[in-house]
């Protein structure tokens, strides 16, 4: 048997060598803390970069590290002062002056001083480093033409290798110069924008406007000698030695893919508010042991379960600490609203008739009850009823389910409807992502306009990134669409339908819409901007460009006598920093 | 022998430098943007061709030629999907994972499949046989996220609902902190490899053991037991060791689904999100490390068809 030798030794070094091998890194001891937050999220925290993070994960983490010009208050949803108190307004709405506070410490002792804004919203503006949301800080006076000028230098550069640093030196005297963002000292910072634009106190409370700490976040760009490019050190905003925050927390470990720990920032200025000490960020993958972690007691929190099944069946069921929440997003169907489609052939929806009859033949409320059984709130409208202070649409101009009045504007418009004759409606064809539970209400939708209007609509079911790829091109006719705000603004929903906007994938446009968008921009006033906004609404829902379906929903899971001084609200502003969590 | 290793080392970085061309043909031709939001959001067009440009995103040669030379010298980029995270480090610490997870799995499936096709094969056609070739039936049947949750529904779940206060009983709830994290994640996963092993092994056992020199064997005195140990294994063990070899590189660089059920912080789920993100960095570092494994085990492989019957010439 002298060949079993061999394998029996095999058999028994290999595992001793792969369990060290495997187990080599374990996790640093935790000691167990009955009153640190603790909860799971199903993928892994991207960046906590500010001005880089796009994801609503990373941004939950973000908002409890950093803290910006202003925060928004989670139970009021106003704006109150952060790191600095509300900014004084010229009357043209185009220069906001801040004043931080004296007490505004990073977690290094160092003060929160108005350079570190600066530099923070300087990297966001930069081509070397822009970012998915870098477009929001355009808006700034001269920020624009910054962008463009840097990356006139950066292909001159690429032609003339080795003038790196000289053309470093000049980028950074040509952003103080021409950019609208003074610090006249390190407490004052005076923001000039383009255009007059009311809602950028909004901006300044938004995750992506939070500062760096300047003097170390510099020191870890690099000047790339023969390209010119400047690359930041990632290293920086993963290790807890070197990631300084101004937030209520501070970063104390980042195992990726594993788990993540934060600790109260002992310099915070509000430090002695702080309901827990500790958050414990666990990566749960699945989302069948997400759920039972939190059965048994290992996690307090589980914000969101992605599952329709499990929570269909735990909404239903009589738990207190199920909590079904409005989120501030909206679902719904896109319709193609161009003369033509990408080939050039004509669209059967260019006819704002067909586009109106079709939003009002989707039966919402069964669809919600019975088919995605999530009970989520119906939507006649875009903007989330009640999700904005002060902005209400009135009933008369939402979209209804009416049948009969779909039927009727098909038959005035001349088509042909069910028993009736008229101009025959081509098929037309409705695209929707796998995965997401989409295809109940796509076909339900679809049978339903057959049915109502006579209608014929083929439905197909393609990957996500393909869903995009056809919404960007406007290669559809209809497809599956959601839409969420990113702070309680009527402009973070109804920008989205300005004509010329990147993710306008209707391709609506209408001049009159922009020009309202433009007022409602300007309108110091919150209640005169509300109402431009509102007319603006009136006016896209009337056009149809899209079918509204229902408001998103978030389901958390957590037992409220036990996690207290947890106000939940539909932009996801948790003020993790409040939340108590007692012991059993 | 020495002229196999020779003519395999050659090869190696051949392969992979194929691998490689075809990965990236494939990856640049994936519909998908990294850098796009998850909620499918995108940038200006001006932002947008910025962050390209901060890749290389732009100019595939440029990117190809830049990538070779900083994976030469073991630097395999950036993750776009992560940003701030190196892919080495990403693989550096998910493939230890992985191939602890795989190898237990691929032990405990020999283990288990050797065990049922022996046993089956000395008593053939009885209730044991019958029965171990039904459960490698199900063993090969069963997806693996059934079987996956199924053993932590009732490894895990059931013992604490029954017996809450008996917390030695309690497997681990997945997770990834010691090797009581790999009983039930290893026996998911092995458990269809072991299914194939235990009908390999039945049934090239029971070939060998109808052969002539196992009945000149047992015509010389030697039991059925005995015949079957000292010869016919090592002969029926052969498409076992074959099976093996692919089986184990596979088990090694992770296995999405189980991954998934037991959240073990392991190589599959980049694999699968790499592709589905398009993170270019991520999926080539991944897609290189497996094809190094499988030509390695291969090897492997065939240096032990050679060990086990010396008959097979290697040159």
């Amino acid at each position: 048997m002298r060949w079993a030798l061999p394998l029996i030794l095999l058999a028994l070094l290999l595992p001793a060598a792969v369990f060290n091998f495997g187990f080599g890194r374990p996790l640093p001891d935790l000691p167990p803390d009955k009153t640190a937050l603790t909860f799971a999220v199903p993928s892994p925290v991207k960046t906590l970069d500010p001005q880089r993070a796009t994801a609503l994960n990373d941004f939950r983490i973000i908002d409890a590290l950093f803290e910006p010009l202003l925060t928004v208050d989670p139970e009021t949803l106003q704006l109150v002062p952060g790191a600095a108190s509300l900014p004084g307004v010229s009357d043209d709405a185009t220069t906001y002056t801040f004043t931080l506070r004296d007490d505004a410490r990073w977690s290094n002792g160092d003060p929160v001083t108005s350079h570190d804004f600066k530099h923070a919203w300087f990297r966001a503006l930069l081509p070397d480093l822009a970012a998915g949301y870098s477009g929001k800080f355009m808006l700034i006076k001269g920020a624009k033409p910054f962008f463009d000028w840097r990356n006139d230098k950066l292909k001159e550069l690429a032609q003339t290798p080795g003038q790196g640093k000289q053309a470093w030196q000049k980028t950074l005297t040509h952003f103080d110069a021409t950019v609208g963002l003074q610090t006249p000292d390190d407490r004052t910072l005076i923001v000039t924008l383009e255009k007059p634009t009311a809602y950028f106190p909004d901006l300044a409370g938004f995750g992506i406007y939070s500062p760096v700490h300047a003097p170390t976040a510099s020191a870890a760009l690099t000047v790339d000698p023969t390209t010119g490019r400047v690359t930041m050190d990632p290293n920086y905003f993963i290790d807890p030695d070197r990631l300084i925050s101004n937030g209520p927390y501070q970063l104390t470990e980042w195992s990726f893919g594993r788990r993540m720990v934060l600790d109260a920032n002992p310099h915070y200025h509000a430090a002695d508010t702080l309901g827990n000490h500790r958050i414990v960020q666990h990566l749960i993958r699945g989302e069948a042991l997400s759920f039972m972690t939190y059965e048994s007691g290992e996690v307090d929190w589980l914000p969101g379960l992605p599952s329709a099944a499990i929570a269909a069946e735990l909404i239903r069921a009589n738990r207190n600490d199920v909590h079904n929440v409005p989120s501030a997003g909206t679902y719904f169907y896109i319709f193609n609203s161009r003369p033509t489609l990408s080939d050039g052939s004509p669209n059967p929806l260019a006819d704002p008739a067909l586009r109106q009859a079709l939003a009002r033949c989707i039966d919402r409320q069964t669809l919600v009850s019975k088919v995605t059984r999530m009970d989520q709130p119906t939507a006649n409208t875009f903007v989330p009823p009640g999700s904005i202070a002060g902005y209400t649409l009135p009933p008369e101009d939402a979209i209804p389910y009416d049948p009969a009045a779909a039927r009727q504007l098909l038959r005035d418009a001349g088509y042909a409807t069910p028993g009736h004759a008229g101009n025959p409606i081509p098929t037309l064809k409705l695209v929707y992502n796998t995965g997401g539970g989409h295809e109940g209400p796509a076909l339900a939708i679809a049978r339903h306009w057959k049915d109502e209007l006579g209608i014929d609509v083929t439905t197909e079911a393609v990957e996500w990134n393909r869903l995009i790829d056809l919404r960007n091109n406007g290669n559809f006719v209809i497809a599956r669409g959601g839409w969420f705000g990113d702070y309680p603004h009527p402009s973070t929903f109804l920008e989205l339908f300005r004509s010329d906007d990147g993710n306008n994938d209707s391709g609506y446009a209408n001049p009159d819409y922009d020009a309202l968008l433009d007022q409602g921009r300007a309108a110091l006033d919150p209640d005169e901007a509300n109402r431009f906004y509102e007319q603006a609404e009136r006016m896209m829902l009337a056009d149809a460009p899209i079918a509204p379906i229902y408001h998103y929903t978030q389901l958390h899971l957590f037992d409220p006598n036990r996690v207290q001084n947890f106000t939940l609200n539909a932009w996801n502003k948790s003020a993790l920093h409040r939340i108590r969590v007692t012991p059993e | 022998m020495t002229t196999l290793l020779a003519r395999r080392l050659i090869q190696l970085p051949l392969i992979l430098a194929l691998v490689f061309v075809i990965t990236f043909t494939l990856a640049w031709a994936v519909p998908g943007d990294p850098l796009r939001a998850t909620d499918g959001r995108k940038p200006q067009p001006e932002v947008e061709a910025a962050m390209r440009a901060q890749y290389n995103l732009d100019d595939p040669v440029a990117f190809a030629f830049n990538y070779l030379g900083d994976a030469l010298t073991g630097d395999f980029g950036p993750s776009l999907q992560y940003p701030g995270q190196r892919v080495a480090d990403i693989i550096g610490d998910a493939l230890p994972v992985s191939a602890t997870l795989g190898v237990t799995a691929i032990a405990l499936a020999l283990l288990l499949g050797t065990t049922a096709g022996v046993l089956g094969a000395l008593k053939p056609r009885s209730p044991l046989d019958a029965g171990s070739l039904g459960v490698a039936l199900l063993g090969i049947s069963l997806p693996s996220f059934v079987t996956g949750t199924l053993l932590l529904a009732l490894g895990a779940g059931l013992a604490r609902q029954l017996a809450p206060d008996l917390t030695w009983l309690h497997l681990p709830l997945g997770g990834w902190t010691g090797p009581a994290n790999l009983i039930l994640p290893a026996l998911a996963l092995g458990l269809a490899p072991a299914a194939y092993i235990a009908r390999l092994t039945r049934l090239g056992l029971a070939d060998v053991m109808a052969s002539d020199y196992l009945r000149t064997a047992r015509a010389k005195g030697l039991s059925n037991r005995q015949a079957l140990f000292r010869h016919a294994l090592k002969n029926a063990f052969l498409p076992v060791l074959s099976f093996l070899g692919p089986a184990t590189a596979s088990a090694m660089t992770g296995s999405f689904v189980i991954e998934q059920v037991f959240n073990i912080p392991g190589l599959g789920e980049h694999f699968v999100n790499a592709v589905r993100n398009k993170d270019q960095f991520l999926l080539l570092g991944i897609v290189l490390v497996y094809a190094a494994l499988l030509i390695a085990f291969n090897l492997l492989v065939d240096l032990a068809y050679a060990f086990v019957d010396p008959r097979i010439s290697l040159d």
